[in-house]
């Protein structure tokens, strides 16, 4: 079934990024191939725990407007410090406590989408938490975190009524 | 032309947040800090430019393949700068545990 819905997506990528011309093909019938098996063996590396993660198609564009507002959100907050005369930056590390996230696609999706979010950069994943570099810390910018972890958490429609403290972290040196 | 004006709105607006990205890797003091403003305003800043191509298109085809362009940055972005944050993050750890360890046998 990977195989399959692999060969139709990048197929239809090829087709796409070509305009639909026949005779690309000959090219494509080698680099299609090798993508797909490229990322098959990044798969079978990653998936460690073996389990597959359904996304909710219902709940897809909350999350694409949650992304949007998010990057306009950590763009602006950015461009604001760099046009700013003293930028009000006070970087540090923490360690954000992971709550209801398994490993997999939705911890990878967690850890570029915190990328975005205004004032944090994912760094280092761990078993249980997620070594974060901000520029300041405040209470809105870990609320962010939160709000994303719940955001994933319910495109891939995990269960988050298991109890959980409010968003906590551990600084770092 | 009002779909001239958005494009030109989009593009100019794109333009700054590619210069607030180049600026904040000018003046951003570390490696984790300069990643703050690649990522985030560089991607905004093709976000729009995105936005602002899109009236401008004359094919349903060739709106999807800059849609499909953004999208495949944005993921590159966002991955390219987690590995970075990772690798400098090993190394100043590596450092870190370099400097303790002569400090030891400075000691001894």
């Amino acid at each position: 079934m990977f195989y399959f819905l692999s060969s139709l997506l990048l197929t239809g990528f090829w087709f796409l990024l070509t305009d639909g011309e026949l005779t690309s093909l000959l090219v494509g019938v080698v680099f299609i191939p090798m993508s797909i098996f490229v990322s098959a063996k990044l798969s079978e590396k990653t998936d460690s725990a073996n389990r597959t993660f359904y996304i909710n198609i219902a709940k897809v564009p909350k999350f694409i407007w949650f992304f949007i507002y998010q990057s306009i959100k950590g763009g602006t907050d950015t461009a604001v410090r760099v046009f700013s005369v003293d930028m009000k930056l006070q970087p540090e590390f923490i360690h954000y406590s992971i709550k209801h996230l398994p490993g997999g696609s939705p911890m990878n999706l967690f850890m570029n989408v915190v990328s975005l979010l205004p004032g944090s950069v994912s760094v280092i994943r761990e078993p249980t938490s997620v070594l974060v570099h901000v520029l300041t810390v405040t209470s809105s910018s870990l609320e962010d975190i939160y709000q994303c972890e719940l955001a994933i958490c319910e495109l891939y429609r995990l269960d988050i009524s298991s109890p959980s403290d409010n968003p906590s972290i551990k600084r770092v040196s | 032309m009002i779909a001239n004006i958005f494009t030109i709105v989009m593009l100019s607006l794109g333009c700054i947040f590619f210069i607030a990205g180049t600026l904040g890797l000018l003046r951003f003091p570390d490696v984790f800090c300069r990643l703050h403003a690649l990522t985030k305003s560089d991607n905004l800043g093709v976000g729009l430019i995105t936005l602002g191509l899109l009236p401008q298109v004359d094919s349903v085809s060739m709106a999807i393949k800059i849609l499909l362009v953004w999208g495949l940055l944005l993921l590159t972005s966002a991955t390219s700068c987690h590995l970075v944050a990772r690798h400098e993050r090993r190394r100043q750890l590596v450092e870190h545990d370099g400097n303790q360890h002569n400090k030891g046998i400075n000691i001894k």
